[in-house]
């Protein structure tokens, strides 16, 4: 993540971006956390982040501290607290542009998989599934970049697709290649996904320890 | 960002993909999927069996493990003839190759995690049993049984890792620390004593026994601070009865247990239908043993104790325990003939062994002990030529040259066609013209004579080859090449030989010699003769804490050779590990001269290894290492004694100052150097006998306190269970 500017714009464009990384999660933990329906908690989603740009959050000295998810999670609780105090609907300036998440949305909105977790539960699960994602899609990206997506393609289906009891030879005659390059793409594949997820994580921490626990926590518990 | 649906099953499977640090391997048509769990041998995964469409479980052997490729091969072997079971409570080996091992992927929990019933415990140990026995009508021994190697699915239960675990013992063994280890305790009291010639069918029934008592219990069967002392209590110590069990159960279990093998069940298959009599309610068969027994156990362990705690130490490195049999059976010469072949061989190897380690002492006396066994069966049952032969081989390791001849001589004469006894005859004349040829002097003039006798009788013992073991036959092979001035031949027997036995210290010596020219063949070869020397048999992993169990370090410190080599070879400059290496195998060498009665040449070799070992610090520098410095005050002080022997007080007095300066280095880089205090007290105390004889009472009070000093020291830093502490205790009681 980009270290935010001075510049107002260079900030808008660090925070959407922030949200568009990880404004499921944050939705997930609101929705827990407060029990509301769809529209309520992507409109409160959206007042988070918006708080957070006119706050300047980024510019705090605790940003560049401690993994990311952490700081999240304690801004959000320190929102909560500020927004219990006032009516952030009306502090928000009329000029002021909502931050765009529509694109990003999707079946997240869903919390049938959130039941029964609390809403620190629920924002670890989605942030996981949001580290995943994201390393997903840029494997593909590099993938299609280069004209190699069937490296992909066999990964996302053996991996990703859950198809019971899919061998390499059935992935080999999907793709029209020899079951050799089936296992060739695959160990390319999982290679790079594990370089792009690792490289993910290490964009929310600022040190090598911090790397360390929060590979941990990713890989510590159950998905 | 896409909307990519995830599902907890993929999450799981992307979390495993992104944690693994799958080796980038091809292992053919198994693909690694995760890793599974980590044992000694090396890391066992998860692995897609393409071809098949199977997932099985895939065991790299790690590269760090020290397998040599010999060893590796016999892993091979083995997996590949544990392959050939096939029994639904024994997981399959598939596939084994030198870098891994392919086999059924068990979905289940190690019994010891797994919470069970008593009756369910029973039964899934009778039928590991069966399984067991299945593996022993085929002639496998599993050697390993234990709770974590049988794994239980529903009510299921899987005999893992057989054909594994025959060369894993030492090195889990040695490289774990008491609190973490089960595995000894698991051992049969023949395997923690290092009887690897008396393993068999009944160690696994020992194997089963402790298994079913460590899970009715909830713990192992002996426990202890370090491995040491769990081996002694496992050769020592009788299980305590079971608390809260049927005592049926225990009876079986401690009945399997049995310190001597035919007391325990005599099949796996008898201990499982005892399990079953025990499950149907009926008697069982086991008997609980005798008061008298318990007693009799009681005094053995007693008088024992002091033997088996320095046998167990011995035992780690695979140095067997001697087993002498009891009364002969009279009047029976075949069979009192096959008992005496048997314990000469086994005196053989067990010398053999000692002789690797250096330590000449026992060599001498397990040889001295054949002899005097060989006597016996002479003077009961007459002319036997086998008795003869197996007479002039103990001899001749003894170096006794003459007798040795004029034993096998007889042999010989006695049965023509004694090949073996020709063989040896051959080997015999020519270590003895090679002594003659070191020694000069009278033998000298019959060199030529003896070597030329040497090729025939081994020419001619080789025409029937298959009566030899086939190390042997090769090593015969390289002599015959070498006296025949076929080099090439003779490298290539030597290295064949190389392959079958990695720690043939003769081939060792002589392949080195055959390329004078080849600096990195001797440093290759003269490092692994270091290893030997150390107690570590090529195969063997070592143990980074105290490279060597004590009691072999003593006996070596004692020669003045080792403690400590340069392991961290890949930080000191190339020239100072061949200097140092070359150094050692000198100081080696002048051990088997001394043995053989060369002293001249002894003094000669000492000379060149000081010299080496000055090189070595000479090129590191003032910030050398530790083992040169030590090493090279050895020497200095072993110069001194031979000095002071000829009658020079003031040179062996300039040694020992010398010899003291190098201990003071080592200290000070290595202030826990336990060898080091001990021989700088040996320098101080040989001061201080000596300006007391010269009436300086003064400086002889002074060294005398500086020897107690070090003496106490060394006494801090060094193990309670060292062998040598009451001499060094001795020593320190005369110097206060």
């Amino acid at each position: 993540m980009r270290a935010p500017g001075a510049d107002e714009e260079a900030r808008r464009g660090d925070v959407e971006a922030l949200a568009t990384s990880y404004w499921a999660p944050v939705y997930g933990y609101l929705r827990a956390r407060w029990k509301l329906d769809q529209v309520a908690a992507l409109d409160r989603t959206q007042e988070f982040f918006l708080w957070m740009l006119e706050r300047s959050v980024f510019d705090k000295a605790d940003r560049s501290r401690g993994r990311f998810r952490a700081f999240l999670k304690t801004t959000l609780g320190n929102w909560l607290t500020d927004r219990a105090r006032a009516d952030l609907a009306q502090k928000r300036g009329a000029g002021e542009l909502p931050i765009s998440i529509e694109g990003a949305m999707g079946g997240s909105l869903e919390i049938r998989d959130d039941v029964g977790k609390t809403p620190d539960e629920v924002l670890d699960d989605r942030w996981r599934r949001e580290l995943v994602r994201r390393a997903l899609d840029e494997v593909e990206e590099e993938f299609r970049r280069e004209g190699r997506p069937v490296y992909f393609s066999v990964f996302q289906d053996y991996f990703v697709a859950a198809e019971t009891d899919l061998d390499y030879a059935e992935l080999a005659d999907r793709y029209s290649i020899s079951r050799h390059d089936v296992s060739n793409y695959l160990r390319k594949a999982k290679q790079r996904y594990r370089a792009r997820l690792r490289q993910i994580v290490a964009d929310t921490v600022t040190t090598p320890a911090e790397l360390e626990e929060e590979l941990a926590w990713l890989f510590g518990s159950e998905a | 960002m896409t909307d990519r649906p995830l599902d907890d099953a993929a999450m799981r499977r992307l979390l495993d993909v992104g944690r693994e640090d799958l080796p980038d391997l091809d292992l053919g048509k198994y693909e690694l999927i995760r890793e599974i769990g980590r044992g000694g041998m090396g890391i066992v995964y998860e692995a897609q069996d393409q071809q098949l469409g199977r997932r099985v479980a895939v065991k790299l052997l790690s590269e760090h493990a020290g397998f040599s490729a010999t060893l590796r091969q016999r892993f091979v072997r083995e997996a590949t003839a544990a392959g050939r079971l096939q029994h639904p409570h024994i997981a399959q080996v598939f596939d084994a190759t030198p870098d891994f091992i392919a086999m059924q992927l068990v979905a289940g929990t190690p019994l010891h995690e797994t919470p069970l019933e008593t009756q369910e415990i029973v039964r899934l140990l009778r039928d590991a049993a069966f399984a067991v026995q299945h593996a022993h009508d085929h002639g496998i021994v599993h050697r390993d049984l234990k709770p974590s190697n049988l794994l239980v699915d529903g009510d299921h239960v899987y005999v893992m890792d057989f054909g594994l675990a025959k060369e894993t013992q030492v090195d889990s063994t040695l490289s774990m620390s008491g609190h973490v280890l089960g595995t000894p305790g698991f051992m049969a009291p023949e395997q923690a004593q290092g009887r690897v010639r008396d393993v068999d069918e009944r160690s696994d029934v020992y194997g089963l026994g402790a298994t079913l008592w460590a899970t009715l219990s909830g713990r192992p069967p002996f426990e202890g601070e370090d491995v040491i002392e769990v081996m002694r209590r496992v050769v020592d110590e009788e299980p305590r009865a079971i608390a809260g069990v049927d005592s049926d159960l225990d009876t079986i279990a401690r009945t399997a247990m049995a310190k001597e093998p035919e007391r325990r069940y005599a099949t796996a298959r008898a201990f499982g239908e005892d399990l079953q009599r025990f499950l149907d309610g009926q008697p069982i068969e086991a008997r609980p043993p005798s008061r008298w027994y318990r007693l009799s156990r009681f005094a053995a362990r007693h008088r024992n104790v002091l033997r088996v705690a320095a046998a167990v130490a011995v035992s780690m490195i695979l140095v067997a325990a001697v087993v002498l049999y009891g009364e002969m059976a009279r009047h029976d010469a075949t069979r009192a003939g096959l008992r005496l072949s048997n314990t000469v061989a086994e005196l053989l190897a067990d010398a053999e062994d000692h002789r690797r380690l250096s330590d000449f002492d026992e060599q001498g006396r397990l040889l001295e002990l054949g002899v005097t066994d060989c006597d016996r069966f002479l003077r009961e049952f007459g002319e036997v030529a086998q008795a003869h032969y197996l007479r002039g081989k103990l001899l001749r390791r003894l170096a006794s040259y003459p007798d040795s001849l004029a034993a096998l001589d007889r042999a010989l004469d006695l049965d023509d066609s004694l090949t073996e006894a020709r063989f040896e005859r051959g080997l015999l004349l020519l270590e003895w013209a090679d002594a003659a040829g070191v020694e000069g002097g009278t033998a000298a003039f019959a060199v030529p004579h003896y070597r030329e006798q040497a090729r025939k009788d081994l020419s001619a013992s080789l025409q029937h080859a298959p009566s030899l073991r086939s190390v042997d036959a090769e090593y015969g092979r390289a002599c015959v090449a070498t006296l025949e001035e076929d080099l090439d031949a003779a490298v290539l027997h030597l290295q064949r030989v190389l392959e079958l036995d990695p720690g043939h210290t003769a081939a060792l010596v002589m392949l080195p010699q055959l390329h004078p020219d080849d600096v990195e063949l001797q440093r290759q070869l003269s490092a692994r003769l270091m290893d030997i020397g150390r107690g570590f048999f090529p195969g063997a992993t070592t143990d980074p804490v105290f490279g060597v169990p004590p009691v072999v370090q003593v006996e070596l410190t004692r020669r003045g050779i080792l403690v400590d080599v340069p392991t961290s070879a890949g930080s000191l400059p190339h020239d100072v590990l061949t200097y140092s290496l070359r150094a050692q195998q000198r100081m080696f060498r002048a051990e088997r001269m001394e043995l053989q009665g060369l002293s001249a040449q002894v003094a000669i070799e000492l000379q060149s290894a000081l010299a080496d070992w000055d090189h070595a610090l000479e090129i590191a520098g003032d910030d050398g290492f530790v083992p040169a410095w030590h090493n090279r005050g050895v020497l200095r002080l072993r110069r001194a004694a031979m000095v002071l022997e000829a009658g020079d007080a003031l040179a062996a007095f300039g040694q020992r100052v010398l010899a003291t300066q190098d201990f003071d280095r080592a200290l000070a880089a290595e202030p826990n150097l336990a060898f080091a205090y001990v021989n700088r007290a040996l320098a101080s105390a040989a001061h201080a006998e000596q300006q007391e004889r010269g009436g300086q009472r003064g400086p002889a009070a002074t060294n005398r306190a500086a020897a107690f000093a070090d003496c106490s020291r060394a006494l801090e830093l060094l193990p309670k269970s060292w062998s040598q502490r009451s001499r060094l205790e001795e020593l320190r009681d005369t110097l206060r």
